[in-house]
């Protein structure tokens, strides 16, 4: 479907299509087996200037927007989305620094994140606190000039491998829902260090950490947006970044359907190509109807975000909600395509199959997106009424 | 700095055909930037590597079709373009085109390193770097294979010959020829993509160059009489199977042939 990019856009998907196939997919297999960090991916990534397209130039990016960063996303993901998040995930911590950094903060943390030499990490979820944000019990205390931080982060994508990391932290208890507070930590701050490194079931060649900050001293200068507004830093930067999580799922929904069609056309069975039996063409079909939906709902939510528009939760909800979902019926059935195949390691299929799940989970879990999808339309009403 | 490299404009090999006239036809051949021409662009790109404000200069001689493999060289990296075009260019041997290109260095006048890919995949000549150097009377080293050292003036480079190689250190300027070993080319980045969108082609016809009636296919010394297509020789086998049959039965057949 012609979705009318950008010349930009369209050199985007050209660059990254060519970093997957000729980068990304001769080692996801490997990475998948030793849940290493993919450094040299990422090497590739960044020479192809890729992590910068939804970056302002003034800040070293492409000058793109969110629908940029979708693209990029989306094409890395059709051959590894472990390898892709950790792009993504970068976005989700620089994002943040976008939306609420200083001058001084955008022109200290953000030209590093865009060319690639400096990964980037969020980090919000803790051992009690997940969907429930609120209820983070993670402490920054004033003292003077600083705040001293004092708790755990858990499950913290490109944990220990980012330098940046924007995190939330309780400095008013009393005060509920505004007493968070978001705060620039750089790797390598007193105090601040990595605990558990979690062993997945998908994603694999992302890094997934624990952040353990043990009176961690970080000057007020990094303290993000106002003292009290982290939940709002949080929710923004969410609002924002869903697409992403979405063009993860959309990129391994895709990868999963070329992998089914190729494999369907040569695999025979009762003397004919499999993809003779109209079982397994309704199969196909319905895999390319949801993707190009979730695409174009994806597309659509990154481009109101880029266009300006105030606030677009629902939206950004919605098409990671589909997208999620559509990967893992779509990969499931590309399991299910490939027969006893695709239940082996020798096919990327099971692989993929394993990656979409999480994409059902972090950035909230799909039944948070259903809840901000109806909080949102029951204010609509409200609204109208 | 300034570097110019040579690039073409091929059709890809494996889909021309020839006509009922016995003429090579690439008509319906899509066309691509000569692979070995990739190592050409990489070589200088590595030269940029260390020397950060050396220019780049994509050349070929070619059709106006010729734009697509222009950008493509360009996305690599590129700071400029030449594209050398006029009816009197085509179908002409390996002396005419390099005395046209030659002709071009010497309009472009700059030029302290030429590069060009060793052959193309179409002719498979080879002789274009060598009487390109001729033609400009400057020194050549061919078949490079790593380039050891480059200054302001000069380039180190190792030429590759049937033992080993030579390391032949010229002044500039000098013409070289390079060979896969130099290095896989880079992918195209993002930048170098939108850059070679942006850059502006500069065209060169016969009058431009300074070349009069001596420049024509039918002043060509050597001429193209008949194409024949190869009869296939050889069929090739395939082997069917669980892959450790597959491999058992691939070595046997190695060791029937007298391969191993
Ligand atoms: C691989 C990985 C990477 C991650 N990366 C990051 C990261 O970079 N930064 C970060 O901050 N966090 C990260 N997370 C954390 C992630 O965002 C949380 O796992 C997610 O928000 C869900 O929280 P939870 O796991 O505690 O589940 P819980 O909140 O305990 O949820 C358990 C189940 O209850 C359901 N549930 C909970 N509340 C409700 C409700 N109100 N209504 C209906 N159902 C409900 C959930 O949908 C879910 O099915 C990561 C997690 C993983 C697994
Ligand atoms: C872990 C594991 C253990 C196993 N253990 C055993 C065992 O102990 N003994 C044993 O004998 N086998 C065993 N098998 C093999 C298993 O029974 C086969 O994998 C299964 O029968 C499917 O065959 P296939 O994998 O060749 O898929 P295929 O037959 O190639 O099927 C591929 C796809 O095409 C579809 N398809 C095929 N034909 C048609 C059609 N006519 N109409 C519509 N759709 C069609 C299938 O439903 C599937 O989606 C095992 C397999 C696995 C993965």
């Amino acid at each position: 479907m012609n979705y009318f990019l950008t010349e930009q856009q369209e050199a985007i998907q050209e660059v990254a299509r060519q970093v997957a196939n000729d980068v990304i997919k001769p080692i996801r297999a490997k990475y998948d087996e030793s849940a290493e960090f993919p450094w040299e991916a990422v090497k590739g990534m960044k020479e192809a200037d890729l992590f910068g397209v939804y970056i302002p130039e003034e800040y070293g990016g492409m000058g793109g927007g969110i629908l940029d960063l979708v693209i990029a996303v989306e094409e890395l993901s059709r051959a590894c989305g472990g390898v892709s998040l950790s792009l993504a995930a970068t976005a989700l911590g620089v994002i943040p620094i976008m939306l609420y950094g200083t001058e001084e903060q955008k022109k200290k943390y953000i030209p590093e994140c865009a060319s690639g030499d400096k990964l980037a990490a969020f980090g919000i979820t803790e051992p009690t606190a997940g969907s429930d944000a609120g209820g983070i019990i993670s402490t920054a205390t004033e003292d003077g000039d600083h705040f001293i931080l004092n708790g755990t982060k858990q499950w913290i994508t490109n944990g220990e491998v980012a330098e940046v990391y924007t995190t939330v932290f309780m400095t008013d208890r009393q005060k509920g829902a505004r007493g968070a507070t978001a705060f620039i930590v750089e790797k390598g701050t007193p105090g601040f260090s990595f605990g558990k490194h979690y062993d997945k079931m998908g994603i694999r060649a992302s890094a997934t950490t624990e952040l353990v900050f043990e009176d961690c001293k970080v000057p007020k200068e990094n303290m993000l947006g106002k003292r009290g507004q982290g939940f709002m830093v949080a929710m923004k930067t969410f609002d924002h970044a869903r697409p992403g999580v979405a063009a993860q799922a959309l990129g391994i929904a895709q990868g999963a359907l070329d992998e089914s069609l190729r494999y369907a056309k040569d695999r025979k069975q009762f003397g004919k190509s499999i993809s003779s039996f109209q079982g397994l063409q309704f199969m196909l079909a319905d895999m390319a109807t949801y993707i190009e939906a979730s695409r174009a709902l994806t597309y659509a939510a990154a481009k109101a975000i880029d266009s300006g528009q105030d606030r677009f939760p629902k939206e950004s909800s919605m098409s990671k909600l589909l997208s999620s979902d559509v990967a893992m019926k779509v990969t499931t059935d590309a399991v299910q395509i490939f027969g006893g195949y695709g239940y082996m390691k020798e096919y990327p299929v099971e692989k993929m199959m394993r990656d979409a799940k999480i994409t059902q989970i972090y950035e909230g879990t799909n039944q948070i997106q259903r809840s901000v999808i109806a909080q949102n339309l029951l204010k609509e009403l409200l609204k109208k009424s | 700095m300034e570097i110019l490299v040579c690039v073409k404009r091929v059709p890809n090999t494996g889909q021309t055909s020839v006509d009922s006239s016995g003429q090579l036809s690439s008509a319906n051949a899509q066309h691509i930037l000569n692979p070995y021409d990739e190592y050409a662009v990489e070589q200088a790109l590595q030269i940029k590597d260390q020397i950060p404000d050396a220019k780049i200069t994509i050349i070929t001689m070619g059709s106006a079709d010729s734009e697509e493999v222009i950008r493509s060289a360009l996305s690599f990296g590129g700071d400029g373009a030449i594209l050398l075009s006029d009816p009197a260019f085509e179908n002409l041997d390996t002396f005419h085109t390099s005395l046209v290109l030659a002709k071009a260095v010497e309009k472009f006048g700059k030029a302290d390193v030429v590069i060009c890919g060793n052959k193309a995949i179409d002719a498979d000549t080879w002789q274009i770097p060598p009487q390109l150097a001729a033609h400009l009377n400057w020194p050549q080293i061919l078949f490079v294979k790593k380039v050891e050292a480059v200054s302001g003036e000069s380039i180190k480079a190792q030429r590759t010959t049937d033992d080993g190689y030579d390391l032949v250190e010229s002044q500039f300027p000098v013409l070289i020829s390079v060979i896969k070993e130099i290095g896989e080319p880079r992918l195209p980045s993002l930048k170098g993509k939108m850059n070679a969108k942006k850059v502006q082609i500069e065209t060169w016809d016969k009058a431009a160059l300074g070349l009069g009636d001596e420049v024509a296919a039918e002043k060509s010394f050597v001429k193209m009489a008949k194409y024949d297509k190869l009869e296939k020789s050889i069929d090739g086998k395939v082997f069917e199977g669980e892959a450790p049959q597959v491999v058992e039965q691939f070595l046997k057949a190695l060791e029937d042939d007298k391969v191993l």
